[in-house]
């Protein structure tokens, strides 16, 4: 009995092993197949990478006259949005183009410069040539315009600069603290600003319609002084209708926004309006917020420009007013 | 950018980007030209042409602080 048992799971053992040497054959033949695509997709991406870098490479002139190359730096995403860059966004410096430098979960925004042109002396006469400084600036916006749409940006000032793109990595692991935290600050916010104009001829013009005394019968002597007070008053009166009307709408911005700053208003040579600027505020607004920002400034619309004050929005920008945490003016 | 408060935006006014881009924004560790940058006399030029920093209390124009 014990003989044709063990005969029986003689045969067992030997139909299993034909199974498996089947099973084998197609097991081997899908293995065979899938490390086949998966060596294709390996494949692809490092021939990505390295036509990518070859690319970069020929983007610095070989000849030589471009020099060393530094890295600028637009602005700070963290390392798993770097996929949701737009392709191929402009660098300040012709031809060049945005990549990223990651570190940990953070990556920079770079492209390449030219050493030579930002050393003290150089970047001296760049600061002061105001044509020089505009062209610079715009694109230095408009790479961080082009990735606003896509990430969250911690926007870094014109002309950060790292000689290479270790520095790059150093920077991003030693202020690792502060720009984590501040892209989860900023994460879902646009800054928005909202300047405010005076003219001051209609604010007088209001200010002086609910001053209707007759002159008539008063020596001269006492209409000069009286003329003389009413202007003093007037003066006075625009002033406060000026600050009311500043802080009314620095308050009512400030409540549809996650932060909001006051910075000193532009001079009239530079904002180029025939007013005095009386508020040039600054707010931090979450993008599901935009509908209710535009209504309140709609609304201050209506109430002041009556009164000879005009309200100019700017924005989406990038956060530039609200990289630091706290100090919020509400 | 969608929704955006002024129609046909980003027409953007030099003094907006400069007062932003060279007064603001993040200033990060171990950039070369930060030496620079925060040199005075690089600036002067520069803020007197478009920007007024300074002119706020010269000029003793009403600024709303802070309510609290």
């Amino acid at each position: 009995v014990s003989e044709s048992r063990d005969a029986g799971r003689g045969r067992l053992q030997d139909a299993l092993r034909d199974i498996a040497d089947e099973e084998l054959a197609v097991v081997l033949e899908e293995a065979r197949a899938r490390a086949r695509v998966r060596a294709i997709d390996i494949m692809e991406r490092a021939l990505v990478d390295a036509i990518v870098e070859r690319a970069s490479d020929r983007r610095a002139p070989a000849s030589g006259d471009w020099g060393e190359t530094g890295w600028w730096v637009y602005g700070v995403i963290t390392a798993d949005e770097a996929v949701a860059l737009p392709q191929g966004i402009a660098g300040v410096e012709t031809s060049t183009r945005v990549e990223t430098v990651a570190q940990g979960d953070l990556a920079a925004l770079v492209s390449p410069v030219p050493l030579a042109e930002y050393d003290d002396e150089r970047l001296r006469e760049h600061l002061n040539d105001l044509a020089w400084v505009e062209r610079t600036a715009r694109a230095h916006e408009a790479a961080l315009d082009a990735a606003l749409g896509a990430t969250t940006v911690v926007p870094s000032r014109l002309c950060t600069l790292y000689r290479d793109k270790d520095g790059v990595r150093d920077m991003l692991a030693s202020d690792h603290e502060q720009l984590a935290g501040a892209v989860e600050r900023l994460r879902g916010c646009s800054e928005w600003g909202v300047k405010v104009f005076a003219s001051e001829a209609r604010l007088a013009e209001a200010a002086r319609s609910d001053d209707g005394e007759d002159d008539g019968g008063r020596s001269d002597a006492a209409q000069y002084l009286r003329r003389k007070r009413d202007e003093r008053e007037l003066g006075e009166r625009v002033d406060q209708l000026a600050t009311a009307c500043a802080r009314e709408c620095h308050a009512r911005i400030g409540k549809v926004a996650a932060s909001a700053r006051v910075n000193p208003p532009q001079r009239r040579e530079a904002h180029g309006h025939d007013a005095e600027m009386v508020l040039n505020g600054v707010y931090l607004v979450a993008d599901a917020q935009r509908m209710a920002l535009r209504a309140t400034v709609d609304e201050l619309r209506a109430e002041y420009e009556p009164l000879g004050f005009e309200l100019e929005p700017t924005g989406p920008w990038p956060p530039y007013n609200f990289v630091a945490a706290g100090e919020s003016e509400r | 950018m969608s929704a955006d408060l002024v129609s046909g935006q980003r027409d953007i006014a030099l003094v907006d980007l400069v007062d932003r881009l060279l007064d603001k924004g993040v200033v990060l560790t171990g950039d070369i030209t930060l030496s620079v940058a925060n040199v005075d006399l690089v600036y002067v030029g520069l803020r007197a042409l478009v920007s007024s920093v300074a002119t706020a209390e010269r000029e003793g124009v009403p600024l709303p602080r802070s309510a609290t």
